[in-house]
């Protein structure tokens, strides 16, 4: 703690654990749970609210600010800006996610092995263990034929017509029953996000939770951490009441890619943390069907078609009105006639795996994250989006809508599919969203190439661990939730086990 | 998010330019009553957890749609005095304006619109997007040889 610190003092809430871990996320919340089962005293700092899944409000505009950062208006920065998602509540963006699973692809493994020296991290035994138990703890399984609803079933028609390798997603949501509304959270808790599952899991094994907890740096003393100082916020307004601290023996940052490396520049780390942003920056398209789709019913996603050779996966999306009617063209009469019929829509998005690499650095008015897909990211972007039309038109689309700035609004038929594909596309045209973020503060064994060691823990500061998607050294090409727990589930483990027997706070 | 008098002039009328209300519904198109939707309300609401840059963008937008009567030379007035036909007119225009940041700018109004719209319940229930959902039925389509779709059990 500094002197600034201690002068300032006036603290509103102090507390200590064993094991302190800030976010609830995919990352934290599994750290959390293999802990607080292991034995060990936990405490989860989170900086958002614990969302009651019956009051979360099922409108868009109630849903986005409750629950997202910045109420989903948070971007990159730099001449093209891209939205960059996450949830700020317990659960963290796993609270508004859509629960596919995917196992790491074996490529990404070997390569991690291989160029990042993280074999004990993801040694594969280890890591089979890890899914299995991962996967029925959160009842994972195929989303079922009747649920896959109107959007996604006619996905599997156009990807089974086409000859393309499309299956149903698999979900940690069960018994899923098509309420379609991941995104403001399900309403009847079948989709197991981490605020119904591993979040209370660990409460039931004795761990504790403080909300509305903002941690703004590691109390660092002699090389070691030794906990966190933080403000406590406002549930209305989210502005800071007053000051923390926790003491612990062992400090776990769980707080996302985009917050966890500036909670570690803040507490004076340097070296390669913010470094290697990446993403899997995604965007949709939308096609209108003469008869009803019904996109409001079915699980939110449900179908893909993954295509990891070419760089990017497919994947249907069915979003609330406001944001369905938003992608619709026209203004006046020509927007109304089409809003009149939003049971008549599908939206099928791509996920890209960009070759670029950006940066999180603290900035003004919260973090600034400076990244610009390179000419070939842009290049697989517009494979797939080009691939979407098609395959919206082989279902029986009797208009698509690009959503593609400098090309037509409405596509009527292939042969205009074939014209927009031979047009030069701006970089600026396609508005890419991402919510697959990785890097920012990853794992190696070496440490001028990386920020924390192959268990996690940071090279300059003796205590500190890293537990979410900033360890990632590289992007997948698959949705990353079940990696990202793998990983820490794997991380915790052996932490609990170096860890000894509890020590009571 | 604060708004002057004159945002919040421009901010309802730039919105009902999109879908202009009517009393009488006009057969075919979602038409929202006069007073229907509480558009400056929902707004404000929408962007208080908004990052500064995103509330700065969105005062930038108000004011590039609010005054473009008059730096397109279409008339020397705010965009709340042009007549609904003339509205549409210039949406139309800025939507598809050469220069990236003006269509951006006006493609971020019909984004708010449409959130102000649809977020209004009333709104949603005739828009026909719940309707697979009020029946509880799981739907299963097929497309037909003609390309059609038909519902199967
Ligand atoms: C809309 C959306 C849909 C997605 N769909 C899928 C999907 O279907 N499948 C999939 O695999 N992945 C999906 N993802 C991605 C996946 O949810 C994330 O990759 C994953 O949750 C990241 O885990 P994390 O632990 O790194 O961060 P998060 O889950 O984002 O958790 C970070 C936590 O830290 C908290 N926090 C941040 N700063 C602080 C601070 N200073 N103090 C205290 N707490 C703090 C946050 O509030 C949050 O709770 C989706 C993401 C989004 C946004
Ligand atoms: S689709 Fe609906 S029921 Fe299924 S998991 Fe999502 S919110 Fe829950």
């Amino acid at each position: 703690m500094g002197l600034f610190d201690r002068l300032r003092g006036g603290w509103v809430y102090e507390d200590d654990a064993d094991y302190v871990i800030v976010g609830t996320g995919a990352g934290g919340a599994t750290a959390g749970k293999v802990l607080a089962e292991a034995g060990h005293d936990v405490l989860f700092l989170e900086e958002g609210p614990r969302l009651k899944t019956k009051d979360r409000p099922r409108d868009a505009i109630g849903a986005l600010s409750g629950s997202m950062r910045q109420a989903a208006t948070q971007t990159t920065a730099g001449p093209v800006p891209i939205p960059v998602l996450q949830g700020v509540c317990v659960g963290g963006s796993t609270a508004m996610n859509s629960g596919i699973i995917w196992r790491m692809p074996e490529d990404v493994r070997e390569d991690w092995i291989t160029n990042h020296g993280l074999a004990s991290l993801v040694d594969e035994g280890e890591l089979e263990r890890i899914y299995e138990t991962v996967e029925e703890d959160l009842e994972v399984s195929p989303t079922g034929d009747d649920v896959l609803g109107g959007n996604a079933t006619l996905m599997r028609q156009a990807s089974e017509k086409l000859g393309l390798p499309g299956k149903p997603m698999s979900r940690n949501a069960a018994r899923c029953d098509g309420k379609g509304e991941c995104l403001q959270g399900c309403p009847g808790e079948k989709r197991q996000s981490m605020d119904v599952s591993y979040v209370p899991r660990a409460m039931a094994a004795g761990a504790r939770l403080s909300t509305l907890c903002r941690v703004e740096k590691v109390w660092i003393e002699g090389g070691r951490a030794v906990g966190v100082i933080g403000s406590k916020m406002d549930r209305h307004t989210r502005k800071p009441l007053g000051r923390f601290r926790v003491r612990a023996r062992h400090v776990i940052v769980s707080a996302g890619v985009v917050h966890t490396p500036i909670i570690l520049k803040r507490s004076g780390l340097g070296g390669l943390v913010g470094h290697r942003f990446q993403a899997h920056p995604g965007a949709a398209i939308v096609g209108r069907f003469a008869e009803p789709v019904r996109m409001s019913y079915g699980a939110t996603q449900g179908y893909e078609v993954p295509m990891r050779s070419r760089g990017f996966k497919l994947e249907s999306l069915s979003l609330p009105p406001e944001m369905l009617a938003a992608r619709l063209p026209g203004v006046g009469a020509e927007w109304q006639e089409r809003v009149a019929n939003l049971d008549c829509y599908t939206q099928w998005c791509a996920q890209v795996r960009m070759e670029a690499k950006g940066r999180v650095v603290p900035g003004p008015f919260g973090p600034l994250v400076f990244y610009q897909p390179t000419a070939r990211d842009l290049a697989k972007a517009k494979e797939a989006l080009v691939l979407i039309c098609r395959m919206m038109f082989e279902a029986g689309a009797v208009e698509v809508y690009p959503g593609i700035g400098g090309i037509p609004e409405v596509l009527r038929s292939p042969a205009e599919v074939d014209a927009v594909e031979a047009q030069k596309w701006s970089p600026a045209a396609i508005h890419l969203v991402a919510s697959h973020l990785f890097g920012t503060a990853c794992a190696g064994a070496n440490p001028g190439r990386s920020v924390v060691g192959p268990d996690l823990q940071s090279h300059e500061v003796a205590g500190l661990y890293v537990m979410d998607a900033s360890v990632f050294p590289t992007n997948m090409g698959v949705n990353p939730q079940h990696s990202i727990m793998a990983v820490t589930y794997r991380a915790a483990e052996q932490l609990a086990l170096r860890g000894g027997a509890r020590q009571a706070a | 998010m604060r708004l002057t008098w004159w945002e919040k002039r421009w901010l309802e009328a730039i919105f009902e330019g999109f879908a202009p209300p009517r009393a009488d519904a006009a057969e075919g198109l979602l038409t929202p009553e006069p007073g229907e939707v509480d558009h400056v309300g929902r707004f404000a609401e929408m962007n208080e957890h908004a990052s500064p840059i995103a509330k700065l963008g969105m005062h930038v937008a108000v004011h590039l749609v609010g005054l473009a009567p008059v730096w397109t030379g279409t008339k020397l007035a705010g965009f709340d005095r042009l007549d609904e036909e003339a509205r549409v007119a210039l949406l139309e225009e800025l939507m598809e304006h050469p220069f990236a940041l003006v269509k951006e700018l006006s493609w971020l109004m019909k984004v708010q619109a449409a959130m102000t719209l649809f977020g209004t319940p009333s709104i949603r229930a005739r828009s026909g997007y719940d309707r697979g959902r009020e029946e509880k039925m799981p739907v299963r389509l097929r497309v037909k040889k003609d390309g059609s779709m038909k519902e199967v059990a």
